[in-house]
């Protein structure tokens, strides 16, 4: 047992925060918080660039694809160390659908759509949920219906974030209505300037913009089908399976904690210091703790994928711990902050740019989003624990 | 990064884990129940005969050397059977020992400890001290060629059945250690009782002379090594805690896939499933922040939260398990009051929860 990196792993970190120190500044870091962290101006798509040219983008996928064929745990630094900087988030093409044309496509597939990705060209949403199909996706109803070597889309998709400014659409369509309704969904592919879409902004409560999709009669060739007919569902379950490495981290929260004590330690209330204030001091002492947990976990469930598992069960506890654990630093945080906690980042005056009510904010999405809390409760329960479906 | 237990490591765990499941047989502990220390000398030589008493004790004292994380593995086991809390005091008083006393006394006493013959126990907590020496009450002078001791020291595990006290005392400069046969006179030993039911005493030296060689180490300097020693010794409670903390899952998981009420299995609810799933996110937080304290040999800011968590956590886990668990949970005959009061007494110990996150707010914000 050793609780550890490796001196090669170390290396890897330190190669990463020398490239941050760098790339990752307050100009990028004020451009992404203005644009509430979506990374979409061109300072962060100049940054997405440089990530591209060192292939850093794809350093979980195996050499033959371009990739670096990083294992879990270096993945684990990475996303660790990018969210300690501040960095543009990696995208869901890089994080899902990547993955999934590399499990499931077949090589003419994995070769026509992964160089491309690899190298930058190619910006995918992800359409997965219906306004009556959310955390039961598979009642979904948008359907594909083949006319020849055609694949005809008609349906409707919410939630469909990014899919203003993607180039193409990762969709989960009903292509076989008369299987059982998990195994009747397929994945298909649908280049954004197809005929036939419409796409209408959602605003949410944190600022980020999502959408509402609609498809009339899009129409997309036979081999944007990825992989086999009728396993969608299942190629879906899988992306998500491929976010907990993500999803687990703390780097984040690692930096606002460290933000929050920098904060707490110059800072005075009523005439004394901040620091010196007892439920100041236990509060950060608590989240200085779950926040190291929630370390563990997310490492836990990298080193056990390093070790050919399928951590279900810690990839759930993952993504609830970390979800539940944004929340809560959030909340203490801005309380912590006082009166000035609810400034918003454009206020001159807001403590930490105003990070915390942002956090505050797009937390619940975290934990109602991929697969809520309690259905992962559910999954650990059921299949990491053996408690009875029926 | 590796982070299950090595192939030697998991032999270790289950030799134990059969171990004890073949002896804490339910009429066996009804039995030592009535017993003053726990357990009976069959169970104890056997223990003993597995090497665990010196596993974690120097070579050159006839023990294993073994690190401790490796230890700490193994009292993982013990928490597991929430086996006689004698064994972790007879470990603990092991490794205060060679920790503080002098080469003398090691000589003389870890290799008798290490093979069950003798029993060494640590005696610092007070009525109304436990972490800051400058409030005890027990006090060390020096007499002609000799030393006076005076005081009372509580809590003191396996009190009743330890032949000598490693006792935390003040002096003039400081505090010293004082390694005291339990026969010297004028010290006596009443019992406490503890909702855990375990072997917790009362000792109380009055006008207790003494040897100047009853000094372990320099006198006055004692303490540091006592607050290393404490945080060692926090950190294979916390083993104790994941130990047991683990099979109260494992029988509350137990127990709602059989159990039947309106026609279903406990475990088909989904209140339940919630619960369950919560008990096990604690359960394996705790697991790797104190087996990350253990590696880390017990580092303040590891230990810290490893401690508050795993206290936290244990206690939690517990109460729990009463909840899923019904009445069929709350009677006496069932183990889970075991498991339960050595929670709350574990999360007490060495530092409670609360405790641990003052010191933990020192970490990050200095003192």
């Amino acid at each position: 047992m050793r609780y550890d990196f490796t001196p090669e792993q170390l290396a890897w970190r330190d190669e990463l925060r020398a490239f941050l120190r760098k790339a990752a500044t307050p100009a990028l870091l004020a451009e992404m918080r203005a644009a509430g962290n979506e990374g979409d101006g061109p300072l962060a798509r100049a940054f997405h660039e440089k990530m591209f040219a060192k292939g850093w983008w794809g350093i979980g996928w195996p050499k033959e694809f371009g990739g670096l064929g990083k294992s879990a745990i270096e993945q684990f630094i990475f996303v660790e160390e990018m969210e300690a900087a501040g960095a543009p988030a990696m995208r869901l093409t890089i994080t899902s659908v990547a993955p999934t044309i590399l499990r499931a496509g077949s090589e003419e597939q994995k070769q026509r759509w992964l160089p491309p990705i690899l190298r930058g060209e190619l910006e995918f949403a992800v359409a997965y949920s219906e306004a009556e199909a959310g955390t039961d996706l598979a009642s979904l109803k948008t359907r594909a219906v083949l006319d020849g070597d055609t694949w005809v889309i008609n349906g409707q998709k919410m939630w469909n974030t990014g899919a203003h400014t993607a180039t193409h659409n990762w969709v989960a369509v009903r292509t076989e209505p008369e299987a059982p309704k998990h195994k009747g969904i397929s994945m298909i592919i649908v280049p954004m300037d197809a005929a036939g879409i419409t796409v209408q902004p959602l605003w949410t409560w944190s600022g980020i913009r999502t959408n509402a999709v609609f498809f009339d009669n899009v129409r997309v060739p036979r081999d944007n089908l990825i992989g086999e007919r009728g396993m969608g569902f299942y190629y879906a379950m899988m992306a998500l399976d491929f976010e907990r490495i993500m999803i687990g981290s703390v780097g984040m929260l690692r930096r606002f904690l460290r933000e929050l004590v920098a904060f707490v330690r110059r800072a005075r209330r009523d005439g004394e210091p901040l620091a010196r204030i007892p439920w100041v001091r236990r509060a950060l002492a608590d989240l200085e703790m779950r926040v190291e947990v929630g370390r563990q976990i997310g490492l836990l469930n990298a080193w056990l994928i390093d070790q050919g598992a399928v951590p279900t069960k810690e990839g759930s506890m993952a993504k609830i711990y970390v979800s539940e654990l944004n929340a809560h630093l959030a909340s203490v945080g801005m309380e912590i902050l006082g009166l000035a906690g609810q400034l918003a980042p454009d206020d001159p005056a807001a403590p930490l740019h105003g990070r915390l009510q942002w956090l505050y904010t797009t937390a619940p999405l975290q934990r109602f989003g991929g697969g809520t809390n309690e259905i992962q409760r559910i999954i650990i329960a059921q299949r990491g624990l053996g408690l009875p479906r029926k | 990064m590796w982070l299950a237990p090595t192939e030697e490591q998991q032999a270790v765990q289950q030799e134990a884990r059969r171990f004890l499941t073949a002896e804490l047989v339910r009429e066996r502990r009804l039995a030592w129940d009535r017993t003053a220390e726990g357990y009976d000398p069959e169970f104890w030589r056997a223990v003993a005969g597995l090497g665990w008493l010196g596993y974690g004790l120097p070579t050159a004292y006839g023990g294993q050397g073994a690190s401790l994380l490796d230890l700490g593995l193994l009292v993982e086991e013990l928490g597991r059977a929430v086996a006689p809390l004698g064994v972790f005091a007879a470990i603990a008083g092991g490794l205060a020992l060679a920790a503080l006393g002098s080469s003398r006394q090691k000589r003389i006493w870890l290799p008798a400890v290490a093979r069950g013959d003798r029993l060494v126990t640590l005696a610092v907590a007070e009525a109304q001290a436990t972490a800051n020496p400058a409030a005890f009450v027990t006090v060390v002078r020096r007499q002609r060629r000799g030393l006076r001791l005076d005081g009372e020291k509580r809590y003191v595990l396996q009190g009743v059945t330890a032949d000598a006290f490693l006792v935390a005392a003040r002096d003039g400069r400081g505090v010293s250690a004082l390694l005291v046969p339990a026969d010297a006179h004028g010290v006596t030993v009443a019992p406490q009782r503890t909702f855990g039911k375990d072997r917790q005493s009362i000792v109380r030296f009055r006008n207790v002379a003494l040897d100047a060689d009853a000094l372990a180490g320099p006198a006055g300097r004692a303490w540091p090594r006592f607050s290393a020693l404490r945080q060692r010794l926090a950190a294979l409670l916390c083993a104790d805690m994941v130990g047991g903390a683990d099979a109260v899952l494992e029988m509350t998981t137990r127990y709602v896939c059989e159990r039947e009420q309106f026609g279903v299995k406990l475990g088909t609810f989904q209140a339940v499933q919630q619960m369950v799933a919560v008990m096990a996110i604690d359960l394996e937080g705790a697991r790797h922040a104190t087996r990350q304290a253990l590696w880390r040999r017990a580092a303040e800011r590891e230990l810290a939260i490893a401690k508050a968590w795993t206290g936290r956590a244990y206690r939690d886990v517990t109460l729990n398990a009463h909840q899923l668990h019904g009445g069929a949970g709350y009677v006496v005959e069932h183990d889970l009051h075991r498991y339960s009061a050595r929670a709350k007494e574990a999360e007490l110990r060495f530092g409670s929860t609360e405790e641990w996150l003052v010191t933990l707010g020192d970490v990050v914000l200095g003192r």
